[in-house]
């Protein structure tokens, strides 16, 4: 007998079907039972429905802690028995699922998060179970105890959900093989298991990707770390803060070189800080960025493109060439940007 | 009896399902002589000028990097490895400082550089956001590029800390194995004289996978 009998006799599966997928996102914390982001639906899963996924991979130690850790998965049902050849497929694109999950949730708040791809996915098919495993497969069960959330509520369901749905958009497109890359950096400076510096130098990477390395087209006229500071200027002026001034318009450059030159101990910045702070920078540029991304493909914005010289210049040099605008007073480019519907 | 648990901890039971790595017959040796040598050098890759290096190499096989970032992580640890006392001309470096340390001959040297130039000019357009128009010039899928540059980097790695071992250097920006490898290019006896500099005692262990330019 399992002991989740012994405890919640009453748990029942509610899934409507006995084909379905489970992927663990470890720290996701939410008050509802269930809640649907673009379309990909979120369940925190009873112990009856957890333990059909899990079959006997269930911890003693653990059970007791199941509905304090009370851990949300993703759920995706399938219309029939999945065969054999389509399960790698079904737990991959499970995987893909969770990744732009945890992405869409680092870019819209901070907080402690796991991709499924290193915790766990379950592949169930009437008596047919798989799973696919990572490293850290526990940890949707003991990262909540151990305070590491994030916490979605009910009131940020719409907004986390254009967030996805952007992200799913941009994933197919086609030549968007550098915005993927950004995003893994952006996802490996989260990553756990990871020291602080390693996390630092990857968001100089994240920094150079989003802000640096423009060809004399863009006509960009200000420093890079003028421009990441007038992002967070135009989309979250009350992160600005003295200590955030300081750290853009002094103390950046030398900190970077410190870090990518590997001479850390010259940086004279506390690191931790700087580390938080350069993750909501590149939480914002980045969703600028995909926002610009969005815009260049849209016909419609051609004329606005046009009339503001932009012509020829990609996503990437739009975003800047706004930003340069803005350091320099003139924040109408960035309004037309984002007026645009 | 007390039991210590870790973060998967009964994993090594229900991992076996789908194993990463799987260790063959006959590849036990290679395996104990790689322990062998990163016990022996451990002075010298603990020390803090490779620590950013090794984290580097590390988070390219990290579960969810993409062959981009995965050269973008590659290059980055090579610039700190074996650049660290340019601050320009960074294509030209890397490409024959790296086609340096892993040719087995001067021949080999030009096929080596034109194999790895993809890699650099990949990473610099996949950071600046460009169109990566040198997939173009790979013979394998990109995937598989980013696997092979992995492989020499390692290798190049192993002989760097080797050398190492051999010749510590207070200040790695002065070493002269730099300058060594920036002239080995030009003839076969820069080249030998290089080599003769590399040899060392705590020779580079075997890998398990044979280095061969496939320009």
């Amino acid at each position: 007998m399992l002991i989740s009998q012994q405890l919640r006799s009453h748990d029942l599966v509610r899934f409507r079907t006995s084909h379905f997928g489970l992927a663990a996102v470890a720290g996701l914390q939410m008050e509802l039972d269930a809640v649907s982001i673009a379309g990909l639906m979120l369940v925190r899963c009873n112990r009856a429905e957890w333990e059909t996924a899990e079959r006997g991979y269930v911890f003693k130690d653990w059970h007791s802690s199941y509905y304090d850790a009370n851990p949300v998965f993703i759920y995706h049902p399938y219309e029939g028995p999945v065969p054999a050849p389509e399960v790698m497929p079904a737990l991959d694109s499970l995987g893909r699922d969770g990744t732009r999950l945890v992405t869409a949730c680092r870019l819209f708040k901070q907080g402690h998060l796991l991709d499924p791809q290193y915790t766990a996915r379950f592949l169930v098919s009437d008596g047919m179970r798989e799973r696919a495993v990572g490293p850290y497969r526990t940890e949707y069960l003991a990262m909540p105890i151990d305070g590491m959330t994030w916490p979605l509520e009910e009131s940020e369901v719409d907004d986390l959900a254009p967030i996805y749905r952007s992200l799913e958009v941009l994933g197919e497109a086609p030549g968007m093989e550098s915005f993927s890359a950004l995003l893994d950096a952006f996802n490996l400076a989260h990553t756990r298991g990871v020291s602080t510096l390693f996390r630092l130098h990857v968001l100089f990477t994240v920094h150079e990707m989003l802000f640096d390395g423009f060809a004399s087209a863009a006509q960009l006229s200000t420093n890079p770390y003028d421009r990441a500071l007038a992002a967070v200027r135009l989309t979250a002026p009350e992160l600005v803060d003295d200590e955030l001034e300081a750290l853009y318009t002094r103390r950046t450059r030398g900190l970077r070189n410190a870090i990518v030159h590997h001479e850390p101990a010259g940086a004279h910045v506390d690191v931790e800080f700087a580390t938080s702070r350069l993750r909501y920078v590149a939480s914002l540029g980045i969703r600028l960025l995909m926002r610009m991304h969005h815009l260049s493909a849209d016909p419609r914005f051609t004329s606005v493109a046009r009339s503001l010289g932009w012509r020829k210049l990609g996503a990437r040099e739009r975003l800047n060439a706004c930003l340069d605008r803005a350091v320099k007073g003139d924040v109408a480019p960035f309004e037309q940007v984002m007026s645009f519907q | 009896m007390p039991r210590r648990y870790g973060e998967s901890e009964k994993e090594y039971a229900t991992q076996n399902e789908a194993p990463s790595i799987v260790l063959r017959a006959g590849e036990g040796g290679v395996l104990r002589a790689m322990l062998a040598f990163v016990e022996r050098t451990k002075a010298v890759w603990q020390g803090e000028g490779f620590a950013l290096a090794l984290e580097s190499l590390s988070a390219s096989g990290a579960i969810g990097v993409g062959w981009p970032m995965r050269l973008v992580l590659l290059v980055g640890a090579c610039e700190a490895l074996l650049l660290p006392d340019r601050r320009s001309g960074l294509q030209h470096a890397f490409v024959n400082r790296l086609a340096c340390m892993i040719a087995r001959d001067h021949a080999q040297v030009e096929e080596w550089a034109a194999w790895l130039r993809p890699a650099y000019d990949l990473r610099s357009d996949v950071v600046h956001g460009r169109p990566l128009d040198s997939i173009d010039d790979l013979t394998v899928l990109p995937e598989q590029y980013a696997r092979d540059v992995g492989r020499v980097v390692i290798h190049a790695l192993c002989r760097l800390v080797s050398h190492r071992m051999e010749h510590p250097a207070a200040d790695s920006n002065a070493d002269p194995l730099w300058r060594l490898l920036d002239r080995a290019p030009a003839t076969a006896s820069a080249f030998d004289e290089l080599q003769t500099r590399l040899r060392s005692e705590h020779d580079v262990p075997a890998h398990q996978f044979t280095l061969v330019p496939r320009c």
